[in-house]
Formats: C-alpha cells, sequence, structure tokens
C-alpha cells in the first residue's frame, strides 16, 4: 500500500495504456453517459434560455439575454428565489437538527424501540412527495382536518392557522411538511455517522461530566463534519428542487407567494408557454446550486475527509 | 482520594451473566491492577466502576458514598482510555481543561491548573495544537494530563499503555508508577498485560470469566497463586505444567522410569489431599540444568528443542514424551539444541494443583478452607 | 439432393426471397376493410365520469364503423392536460381529434396552426343548427369556426331554497336585494358566499359576473380583448367590490385554504346561503343522488347593478378540434359528429354531467331546475362571457388570480392588482 503511495503519479495517457479495460468502463464510459444525460440536457437549456419559444412554432426566436434582463426585473423571480432559501433555511434547521437529534437519540439509546423509531422516521422518505402532499392536503384541512381538531382537544386551539390559506404562514407550512418527509434522510446519515464516531470519545466526555447536549454539540457535531458536508449538500439540492408539494398543495396560491423556482420554471414553461424564459429560470437554479455548493465545498467540506 | 468497594456486584446483559458475583475492596491510595485474558470481564468492571455501564445487582462505593446509580460525572472518577479518546477536534489545552470547563472552573484558576498538570507531563508545548500533531506517547501524556486535572478520587486506567510501542511502554509504566507515588491517588488499572501487573500495582487482581481468582501483591501471586490458572497466568514464560501419579512417596510416571521423591513436607501436603494424580507446576527458573556428569537419582532427562539467547538469560524450550517445558538458566551455560540435558526440579518452590479444579494443594494444606 | 445435406447459400437466398414474394402478393389481394383508419383521440378527463364517457363514445363508435374507421382513445387528467397538450399536438404524430379550451388557449392553438377550420363540416353536418348558440359563437374566430364544443356550462348564483324559506328571503333582482339577503343569512349566523378559494380560479367567476353586470358586456370584452387595460379604474372598481365582500366577512373563514371539492361539505350542512359558480359542479351537487341535487338548492343569474336585463356567463366547458396536420379530417368530423349526436348527449347526461351543446339532447332525465337552467343557456343568445382564464391566455390570467387571490386575503390593494395583471398582460400582447 505504501509502495503505492510513494510511486510516481502516472499520467493519464500512461494509465490509459497500461489499463485499457478500467479506462474505458471506469472514465470513458461514465463521462460518455454523464455527458449525454447530464451535460446536453444543460447545455440544451442554458441556448434555449436565450430564445423565445412558445412550445407550438416549429421556430425559436433568439433574443439574447432578454429573458434574464427580464428575470432581474421580475417580482416573481425574487418571491420564488427567496422562497427557495427560506425553504433550505427551515429545512436545514428542523429536519437536518431533528434527524442529528434522532440519530443521537439512538445511538444513545435515549429512545426505546430503536428499530421501530428508524424504521418510522425513514418510512416517509420512500413516500411519493405527491402522496405526501395530498395526505398533509387532508390533515390541515381547515373544516374537518385532523391537525386542528387535534391542537383544539389539547387546548391549543388558538394556534390554528390557515395553514395553505395565509400567504404569511403557507410557505412555513409546505417546508414542514417537507421537513416531515425528509428528517428520515438527515437521520440516517447521521446515524451511520455516529457509528463511526469512536465510543471512546463519547464516554471520554461522560465521564468528564458532559450531559447529552453538550455531547451532541461538543463532541458529536464536530466529529460528523463529513457526515454534515454531505447532508447540507443534499439539503441545499433537495430544497432548490422543491417542486412536489407546491404543485400537488398549494400550486403557488395564495397569490404567488408559495412559488418557488422549480414550480416558477414549470409555470412559466409548460403552462404560460414560454420555454426560453423557463429555461433561463432553470439556468438561474443552476446558478444558485452552484454557488451555495461552492461555498459548502469551501467551508464544511474543507478538511472534512482529512484523516 | 477514596477507597473503593464493590459488594455482590453482578453484570447481566439479557440471559448473559458476565460477572456473576463479584466481590473487592480497594483501600484509599491502593494501585489495583485488574489483569485477566481477554474477555474475562475486567474492563466491564472498570466501566461499571465508571458508570459507563450499568450494574445490574450488588452495591458500589467511592469514599464510602454508594455510588451504585449515579452517572458518571457524579463519582468522583476520571478515566484514561486504551485509544486515549481525545477529542480530535479540539486542542490538547481544550481536551486537558474539558472536564474544569463543564464545571465551570474560573478562567484563572483553570489556566493555573492546566500549566501545572502540563508541566508535570511534559506537554506545556504542544498545548496549542491537535491532537493528531502529536505522537502516540504525547497523545497518551495528554490523555493522562486530561484525568489528572480534576483531581479526582479515583483513577481508572483502561489498559492505556498497549498502544505504545515497547520502549515507551517501559517509560510510562515507571512514570504512571511514579506519579502514582507523588499523588496517593487511589488507581484501578486494566491490563491483559501480567508483566505491567506485576510491575505496577500493589495488588493484582486476576480474573478469569467474570470470576476474581486471586486478589494479591504482586509476588505473593507470583510466589503463591491460588490455582492453576493464576500461576498461568502469572510469569513469563509460564509455569511448566507436568502431570505425575502420586504413589504416596513420591511422583511417577508409570510408563517411564521417571520418579521424583518428595520431601517430607510435601508428601503430607499430597497426602491430606487424597489424590493419586496431580499437577506439578514448575517456573522456568525452577528447573534447573544439571551438569553432564551429574548422578542421575531425582532428575528428568530432557531433549533441548531451541534456546533462546536472551542476552541476560537464557531460554531452553524443552521435550520429553508428551512432556513440553522452558527452563530458564544462565546465559553462560553451555546447553544447545538438540542435545539431551538432565534437570532437576527444585521441589521446595514447586506447586502441586489438582488435576480437575486447578487449586494449588499446596495452599489448601496452609489455609484449609479456602478452595 | 438429400433431406440432410445441408442448406447452400443460394438455395437460402432463394427461399427467403420466394417468401418475401409470397407474403407480398397475399397483402396485395388482401381486403380494404382489414387495415381501418386509425383515428387517435385525445382528450381531458378532469372528473372520473369523464373517462366512463369518453370510453362510451370510443367503444359505441367502434362498435359500428371499428372496421372502417377506429378510434384509439388517450387522456389525462384536468390539471396535467394543459401542460401535455402543447407537448402532444406539436409533436410529429400528433391526435387527430383533440380537446381544446376555449378563449385565449384555443387562440393560441389556432395562431399556431394546429387547429383545421372545421367551417366546411359546421356546412356539411349543420352543426349549427344543434348547437346551443354562444357555444358556435365561442368556436367562431374571425369568420372561421375552428371547434366544436361538446359541454357547454353557465355560472349563477346558486342558493339554498330552504335557508331562504327559513329566513323568509326572496330571490333578490337586484345586486343590492343580493346584498340584503347576504346580510340577512350573515346575520342568522351563515356563511353568505361559498368562496372554496384554495386553487385561485373560483373568484374570477364573481368577479366577471360583477363587472359585466356592472359595467356592461363591452367593458369585459374590451378587458380580455386587449383594447382596455388591466388598470382601468372599472377593474379596479370590480376588485374593490370583491375585497369588500370578502372584509365584511360576506365568505366563509379560510376560504383561501378550502378547495372547491371539501367545500361540499359544509355547503350540504347548510352553513352557506350561496356559491357564485359554474354549472359543471351540478355533478358534485347531484353527489350519489340520480337528479339533482342533495340538498334543496336554486339558481338564479348575477343580479345586475342598474336594472339592467341580467347577462349569464355561458361557456364551453370542453371544446373538440380536428388538428391541422390529420390525415384523415373527414373521418375525424364524422367521429365529432357523433359525439354531439342525439344519442351521445343524452348518454352524457346519465353517465357524465350537464350541459350537452346539443340542444337536440333530451334533457328529460334531469331535475326540474337543470332542465331550467339549460333552457335559460339555449336561450342566453349568441353573445355572453368566458370567465378570465378561458378569456384571456394563461400567462394573464394566472397573474390576474394570484393578484385578485391576494387582495382578498388582503395583502395587495385592488390598484397593485390590477397593475401586476397589467404588467403581465404588456408582457404577453405588449402594451395597449
Amino acid at each position: 500500500m505504501s509502495e503505492l503511495l510513494q510511486a510516481k503519479q502516472p499520467s493519464l495517457f500512461e494509465f490509459a495504456r497500461a489499463h485499457v479495460l478500467a479506462t474505458i468502463f471506469g472514465i470513458v464510459m461514465p463521462l460518455a453517459v454523464f455527458a449525454v444525460f447530464v451535460g446536453y440536457p444543460i447545455a440544451y437549456t442554458v441556448v434555449l434560455s436565450l430564445y423565445e419559444w412558445n412550445g407550438m412554432t416549429p421556430t425559436k426566436t433568439f433574443v439574447g439575454l432578454a429573458n434574464y434582463e427580464y428575470m432581474l426585473q421580475d417580482r416573481y423571480f425574487y418571491t420564488a428565489l427567496f422562497n427557495n432559501l427560506k425553504w433550505l433555511a427551515v429545512t436545514l434547521v428542523f429536519p437536518v437538527c431533528l434527524g442529528l437529534v434522532i440519530a443521537y437519540s439512538l445511538r444513545a439509546r435515549i429512545l426505546p424501540f430503536p428499530t421501530l423509531v428508524r424504521t418510522v422516521m425513514f418510512f416517509p422518505v420512500t413516500m411519493s412527495l405527491i402522496s405526501v402532499g395530498l395526505m398533509f392536503l387532508l390533515i390541515l384541512n381547515p373544516l374537518f382536518g385532523a391537525f386542528d381538531t387535534l391542537l383544539q382537544s389539547i387546548g391549543l386551539g388558538g394556534l390554528v392557522m390557515e395553514w395553505f390559506g395565509d400567504y404569511r404562514v403557507a410557505l412555513y407550512t409546505l417546508t414542514v411538511v417537507s421537513g416531515w418527509a425528509f428528517t428520515g434522510m438527515p437521520m440516517i446519515f447521521y446515524f451511520a455517522g455516529l457509528g463511526d464516531v469512536p465510543k471512546d470519545t463519547f464516554d471520554a466526555a461522560r465521564i468528564e461530566g458532559a450531559g447529552h447536549p453538550r455531547m451532541l454539540v461538543q463532541i458529536a457535531l464536530p466529529q460528523l463534519r463529513p457526515v454534515t458536508a454531505v447532508v447540507v449538500m443534499l439539503t441545499i439540492f433537495e430544497s432548490l428542487r422543491a417542486f412536489d408539494l407546491i404543485a400537488v398543495m398549494t400550486k403557488g396560491a395564495p397569490f404567488g407567494t408559495t412559488n418557488v423556482l422549480g414550480y416558477l420554471v414549470y409555470l412559466e414553461s409548460f403552462w404560460n408557454g414560454r420555454f426560453g424564459y423557463g429555461a433561463a429560470l432553470s439556468v438561474a437554479i443552476l446558478a444558485v446550486s452552484v454557488g451555495l455548493a461552492a461555498v459548502v465545498t469551501r467551508t464544511l467540506m474543507r478538511g472534512a475527509f482529512d484523516v | 482520594m477514596a477507597h473503593v468497594s464493590l459488594a455482590n456486584i453482578v453484570k447481566r446483559y439479557g440471559a448473559h451473566v458476565v460477572v456473576p458475583n463479584l466481590d473487592l475492596e480497594i483501600a484509599d491510595g491502593e494501585f489495583i491492577v485488574l489483569v485477566g485474558p481477554s474477555g474475562c470481564g475486567k474492563t466491564t468492571t472498570l466501566q461499571m466502576i465508571a458508570g459507563l455501564e450499568s450494574i445490574s445487582d450488588g452495591t458500589l462505593r467511592i469514599g464510602g458514598r454508594d455510588v451504585t446509580h449515579l452517572p458518571a460525572k457524579a463519582r468522583d472518577i476520571a478515566m484514561v482510555f486504551q485509544s486515549y479518546a481525545l477529542f480530535p477536534h479540539m486542542t490538547v489545552r481544550d481536551n486537558v481543561n474539558f472536564g474544569l470547563r463543564i464545571r465551570r472552573t474560573p478562567a484563572q484558576k483553570m489556566e493555573h491548573i492546566v500549566a501545572d498538570v502540563a508541566e508535570r507531563l511534559q506537554i506545556s508545548p504542544y498545548l496549542d495544537r491537535l491532537p493528531r500533531a502529536l505522537s502516540g506517547g504525547q497523545r497518551q501524556r495528554v490523555a493522562l494530563a486530561r484525568a489528572l486535572v480534576r483531581r479526582p478520587g479515583v483513577f481508572l486506567m483502561d489498559e492505556p499503555l498497549s498502544n505504545l510501542d515497547a520502549k515507551l511502554r517501559v517509560e510510562a509504566r515507571s512514570f504512571l508508577t511514579k506519579m502514582h507515588h507523588e499523588l496517593g491517588i487511589t488507581t484501578i488499572y486494566v491490563t491483559h498485560d501480567q508483566s505491567e501487573a506485576m510491575t505496577m500495582g500493589t495488588r493484582i487482581v486476576v480474573m478469569k470469566d467474570g470470576i476474581i481468582q486471586q486478589a494479591a501483591p504482586p509476588l505473593e501471586v507470583y510466589r503463591r497463586p491460588a490455582n492453576k490458572f493464576v500461576a498461568g497466568f502469572i510469569g513469563s514464560p509460564s509455569m511448566n505444567f507436568l502431570e505425575f501419579v502420586f504413589d504416596g512417596a513420591a511422583l511417577v510416571r508409570p510408563d517411564t522410569a521417571i520418579r521424583l521423591e518428595l520431601p517430607e513436607a510435601q508428601r503430607c501436603t499430597l497426602r491430606a489431599a487424597g489424590q493419586s494424580r496431580i499437577t506439578l507446576g514448575v517456573r522456568p527458573e525452577h528447573l534447573i540444568l544439571q551438569p553432564r556428569d551429574a548422578p542421575e537419582p531425582g532428575t528428568i532427562a530432557f531433549r533441548i528443542d531451541v534456546s533462546q539467547h536472551l542476552g541476560n538469560e537464557t531460554l531452553l524450550d524443552l521435550a520429553e514424551g508428551s512432556f513440553r517445558a522452558i527452563a530458564r538458566v544462565h546465559p553462560e551455560e553451555d546447553a544447545h539444541a538438540g542435545e539431551s540435558r538432565r534437570f532437576r526440579i527444585d521441589m521446595d518452590r514447586a506447586h502441586f494443583f489438582d488435576v480437575n479444579t486447578g487449586v494449588n494443594l499446596s495452599l489448601v494444606s496452609q489455609y484449609s478452607g479456602i478452595t | 439432393m438429400s433431406f440432410n445435406q445441408p442448406l447452400n447459400r443460394r438455395m437460402l437466398l432463394a427461399a427467403t426471397f420466394a417468401a418475401s414474394a409470397i407474403s407480398a402478393i397475399c397483402a396485395a389481394y388482401a381486403p380494404a376493410s382489414a387495415a381501418p383508419i386509425e383515428l387517435r383521440y385525445f382528450y381531458r378527463a378532469p372528473w372520473p365520469s369523464s373517462e366512463i364517457y369518453a370510453n362510451y363514445l370510443i367503444d359505441e363508435w367502434n362498435k359500428k364503423n371499428g372496421a372502417r374507421v377506429h378510434v384509439t382513445g388517450a387522456s389525462v387528467d384536468g390539471e396535467t392536460y394543459k401542460t401535455k397538450q402543447t407537448i402532444e399536438i406539436a409533436s410529429s404524430n400528433p391526435p387527430d381529434i383533440f380537446y381544446s379550451w376555449e378563449g385565449g388557449r384555443a387562440a393560441e392553438v389556432i395562431k399556431n396552426g394546429f387547429a383545421a377550420d372545421l367551417t366546411p363540416y359546421y356546412q356539411k353536418y349543420g352543426w349549427e343548427k344543434v348547437l346551443v348558440p354562444a357555444g358556435v359563437s365561442l368556436a367562431t374566430f374571425g369568420d372561421k369556426k375552428y371547434f366544436v364544443p361538446t359541454e357547454v356550462g353557465a355560472s349563477v348564483v346558486w342558493y339554498r331554497k330552504d335557508l331562504y324559506e327559513k329566513l323568509g328571503l326572496k330571490v333578490p333582482k337586484t345586486w343590492d336585494e343580493l346584498m340584503a339577503n347576504a346580510e340577512a343569512g350573515k346575520k342568522a349566523g351563515l356563511w353568505p358566499f361559498m368562496l372554496a378559494h384554495q386553487k385561485k380560479w373560483p373568484s374570477q367567476f364573481m368577479w366577471s359576473a360583477i363587472l359585466v353586470n356592472k359595467f356592461g358586456l363591452d367593458t369585459y370584452d374590451g378587458l380580455v380583448s386587449n383594447k382596455i387595460p388591466w388598470t382601468d379604474p372599472r377593474a379596479v372598481e370590480t376588485t374593490q367590490i370583491m375585497a369588500d365582500l370578502s372584509k365584511k366577512g360576506y365568505f366563509e373563514p379560510s376560504f383561501n385554504s378550502i378547495d372547491v371539492g371539501p367545500a361540499m361539505v359544509p355547503w350540504s350542512q347548510g352553513k352557506a346561503l350561496h356559491w357564485y359558480q359554474g354549472s359543471f359542479n351540478l355533478g358534485r351537487f347531484r353527489g350519489e343522488n340520480a337528479k339533482c341535487c342533495v340538498v334543496p338548492m336554486d339558481y338564479f343569474p348575477m343580479p345586475p347593478f342598474d336594472g339592467h336585463k341580467p347577462v349569464m356567463s355561458v361557456f364551453a366547458e370542453d371544446t373538440i378540434m380536428i388538428h391541422a396536420k390529420s390525415q384523415h379530417k373527414d373521418e375525424a368530423a364524422e367521429f365529432v359528429d357523433w359525439m354531439i349526436s342525439k344519442q351521445a348527449m343524452t348518454e352524457k347526461l346519465v353517465i357524465d354531467k350537464p350541459f350537452p351543446s346539443s340542444t337536440e339532447a333530451d334533457l328529460s332525465g334531469l331535475s326540474e331546475m337543470e332542465q331550467r337552467l339549460g333552457k335559460d343557456m339555449a336561450n342566453a343568445g349568441s353573445f355572453t362571457f368566458m370567465h378570465v382564464d378561458h378569456a384571456t391566455p394563461p400567462a394573464i390570467s394566472d397573474r390576474f388570480l394570484d393578484a385578485v387571490q391576494g387582495v382578498l386575503a388582503g395583502a395587495v390593494t385592488p390598484e397593485e392588482a390590477m397593475k401586476t395583471t397589467e404588467q403581465e398582460a404588456i408582457r404577453t400582447r405588449g402594451k395597449i
């Protein structure tokens, strides 16, 4: 092993000559698949964003950067963008932190029936968001929804809100529903990650007098940085991709306050027949994703995987 | 400073009993070593004392307080782990003062304590480094420092030296011993290494299957092992065990000409035990090499298989029929592999064990009643 | 040559050639009826009953004419259809017959050359004589007709007859009388109007009805046909009237959180007095009953503000187009003719819901109220109005609906709402 590490790094060309099969199946083919299924759509989207097209005419009109110019002064775009960021913020706080706490509680054996809890928590992740949305539409229905009834029956009737109707609340309702469906994901990641954190460090902290909150924050979390990096990355993409729940539950209502970029792309492209503008919005999503990913890479990821 | 008392301690995992019933009194300031092969329950016992494992039954007292069901932090203990368990993301300083910070020690006082302990353990230059920038020995001292700063009543150590290389281990051994002399903190030390046990402990507790086999000062354990297990475990190379038949006057091997006459005292011991088959235990240094021209009676001829020269002594691997033994001889002796030599057994220092129970028969007669 | 001798290459070639020659000859001599013309019918199925009815249409057709013209159906649910339609009709292998909306969407499809001119078929089959006049006028763009309506609807004020009786109310003849009835309902602890506005489209029904009946059909036509900007004071005032209704608590609480389907529950429980909605809800009002309705209810048209004759909104709910690229337009027209035949239209009432676009259809299976409404629609004349989301391109109507929802929630003023709508309209159609 050490010999391998010390050996001079061969050039890519030398490597390819020495390992023909590995090069074809390990490098060339994945790259080709990536180019066809990821690279081409991205490139096509970027090109399309320079055109105006209603999806029906055989020809597209080249409009240069007009779509982007419009985007920069489109109030709906900013609402959607900020909604995405709010979505991200809530998702980072609620499902990610909750997932961490549950994972920790399972590892520390604070929660009873760990296998059951794990299964129950992970189950929503496997559910389609469409069915999650439909389910919560019923649960949060103001006429006969179970949630309002529950709140009232435990004397918290004052907390009942228009979960989807109130423009100040609706987006957060959606994020919490999404969080409900997402919690299992960070939980399973953190649960696995905690398995790799040396148990001795927890024991040592315990003997030094640390309680669970302190162990979670000061001992577990710093050692889980690689997991956190991955989870945060996943959360970013999940938040920017948000679409299903909005499509099922609010369709952007009330008055566009629950629009997110993903739904706006759909709305502008397919509903309003502005494929060029939809493509420009998609490029914006890509840019925001890349930007946020870069921030994560530079901060959380940096050194996280050093052994 | 505290004495530790374990009374009827039981550890069960479901139906599986790891520690059936353990009684041990540890005096204040004692350096006690729990030793035994892996799986003997020594680490479980230590973790029960630490509060990392719950105690299924029985009472644990530290400094006279019943701490059986108290959490680790309320037990006035500190622990050093085999892996050191340093917090990899904290500097040495933060590692060391972790417990002090939790207890909200004033900054100035904390600074003072850490500086003092760091000085004593020679880690002052590394206080602002991360653990991964330290060598194994340095990490080990950081772990010690972290345990020391709080001045605990009891010090628990779980094989703290086993990750060090041989040379450092010997250094660390005397370092720990010295530290114990200076501070006098009650220390419970777990190891599977009998040489650490012998050199460091004021008392050794030999364990097997969760049961204490013998608890006594090192030399007594060495000289008067309670049973065949302790005899074989303590001492390196291990004690030689040879099976014989006692014919009322001497030890014989029926199918050979070997016949070892016994002194009267030992004849009495064996007669009292009333057993004809016994296991003779002889330490390597009590197999005494005879000159080539010495008379035969009372000796056994062994073929020397291997001769290991260690410089200060020579170990001879011996065989005779089904017998296998190791003898420790003076390095100047000219015994060499392949030749057959006669050895005399120092019967005054030999032990006789019950073939079935392993009990040391020589002790039974003296302390009748102990089984 | 013996049989166990392996075939040589030449023999193999000869055999292949012979086999293909024989099959070619067989095919040439086969009767023409063996390969019927294939028609593809792409439709929207917003209700379970729509699917059942479409299958009835197709099966009956194929039973009679399948050997000559065979129809295959493909459907998409109500919401998804809007996005799938573009993809389907712009594809290289488009459906021959497809569902289209009236108004703005239809205009877009026509503008892009996907809709065949149906004027010749209107003449050939005499469709104009059997179809509801309002439906025909909606199908006319310029001097040509591009679609055939198969279901028409009207929006009216539905009211609870029993509650009216209980409160001693009379059917209002003017807006003010309607408001007085609403106030009486509110005093009695009822919701004066059901809105069920979660999906943001319901309020436009009332909005356009108020505008038409207060400011006249011309004003409304001007708005949706890009002659009057949305920032016009009349549009703003109409929005303000809606906002006032909301402020007065004339709609059910949490109306922005309640969808039309679940709203049937409080409606059936008698919690609301009125509901301004389209007749396509009759299927819901009918419930499990054979005839409408589950609860005692009736309708009246939106009353006018200044004593004019009320204008009822009649719109084409379902409309059918033939694709301009279809190779079999004549056969497709034949199928469309079957769709609006008396038999098919009468069956639609049994399986699906009112109202058929053909005046020939037998309405006697319906309740008295439904029959009355059917006659009212047939008599509504050729000039009427569609709601905003049918009349304007989707981009404008979507923004309009958002804006009105904002107004009703008290988040934006009517002026702001109409300004937003106009901005979007300018983007779509340019400045007026």
